[in-house]
């Protein structure tokens, strides 16, 4: 319990502290632009890696995820198409 | 706020589906059902849930677990910081209340927002709905826990990158795109871990690189 209790601390400390030091720049809002691409920089380096890494099954489900996502905006639809071919692949083509 | 769980409603479902995986897993890995859902209420992330489950044996080794939950939640210091000119009309101790909910999707979500809305209202009223489907799936897990086999939860380890995919598409949707500074991110990241440099290096690294293109692209802009 307390190892729980530690871990979730730690877990907020991290989401207050860049928001934390952020306020504490007054010209903050000059690095708009730079802050807009941060989300998208720490999204690419979690995805590209694991992707090149991927079985051709997992790459074609995060692609289909992807793809979906990108022309239908559903999430749910996404999530299930991706998680389908997952399992698909899974099961049957490996 | 509630435009935020509504806007977020789908991936609260979403969540919903990752938490069953992780309480069925976190039963798995020797936690009681009531730990498992104790554990989804206050840490509320599921990639430093995940990893802690990879430690989770007797004694515990709480230094390492300290460590891999800092290491793996590193990437939502990034997104705090960059909420900072989104968020601000709210006293500090509301705003530091409503960061419980920081997710990388209703920061993103509100960083698009084109209305008017109560930005604060918005990324915790998201974080609300992600939140709410995430317990009741650990709920779900943890009590039926033969619900999927140890076969299916591998052929699902995949599962948290197809979601992380999801949120990169509603990043690219919405908003300026920067699709250089991202380019160079992922370049970078995959060149750093083909080099067998630590994750929680790549991460630091990796989004160094792709700020390193945005203010470069800045200097000649004004150039």
């Amino acid at each position: 319990m307390i190892a729980i209790i530690m871990m979730g601390l730690i877990v907020y400390a991290c989401r207050i502290t860049g928001y934390l030091v952020g306020i504490q720049f007054s010209g903050i809002d000059k690095y708009r632009t730079i802050l807009e691409a941060l989300p998208g920089c720490a999204l690419a380096v979690v995805l590209a890696p694991a992707a090149m890494n991927g079985a051709p099954h997992e790459i074609a489900a995060l692609a289909a995820t992807m793809i979906m996502m990108w022309f239908t905006g559903s999430v749910p639809v996404s999530t299930l198409l991706g998680l389908a071919i997952l399992l698909a692949g899974g099961y049957y083509l490996v | 706020m509630i435009a935020g769980v509504r806007s977020l409603a789908g991936f609260g479902l979403t969540s919903g589906l990752f938490g069953i995986l992780f309480g069925i897993a976190a039963t798995g890995a020797g936690l009681t059902a009531f730990q498992s859902v104790f554990m989804s209420v206050c840490m509320f992330t599921a990639a430093g849930q995940f990893a802690a489950l990879e430690f989770w044996q007797s004694p515990l080794p709480y230094a390492t677990l300290a460590i891999s939950t800092l290491l793996i939640s590193s990437r939502l210091v990034l997104m705090s910081v960059a909420i900072v000119p989104y968020v601000r009309e709210r006293p500090l101790y509301v705003r530091l209340a409503g960061f419980t909910m920081l997710m990388d999707p209703n920061v993103v979500l509100t960083m698009n927002l084109k209305k008017p809305y109560d930005t604060l209202g918005y990324l915790f009223g998201g974080g609300i709905a992600m939140y709410l489907g995430w317990i009741s799936g650990t709920v779900i897990g943890s009590v039926f826990t033969n619900l999927l086999s140890a076969e299916t939860m591998e052929v699902l380890r995949f599962a948290g990158i197809i979601f992380i995919g999801m949120v990169m598409m509603v990043v690219v949707r919405g908003g300026e795109k920067h699709w250089w500074p991202w380019i160079a991110s992922a370049i970078a990241a995959v060149i750093l871990t083909k080099l067998g440099i630590q994750p929680a290096l790549v991460m630091i690294l990796g989004v160094a690189v792709g700020v390193t293109v945005v203010a470069a692209r800045m200097k000649l802009k004004d150039a």
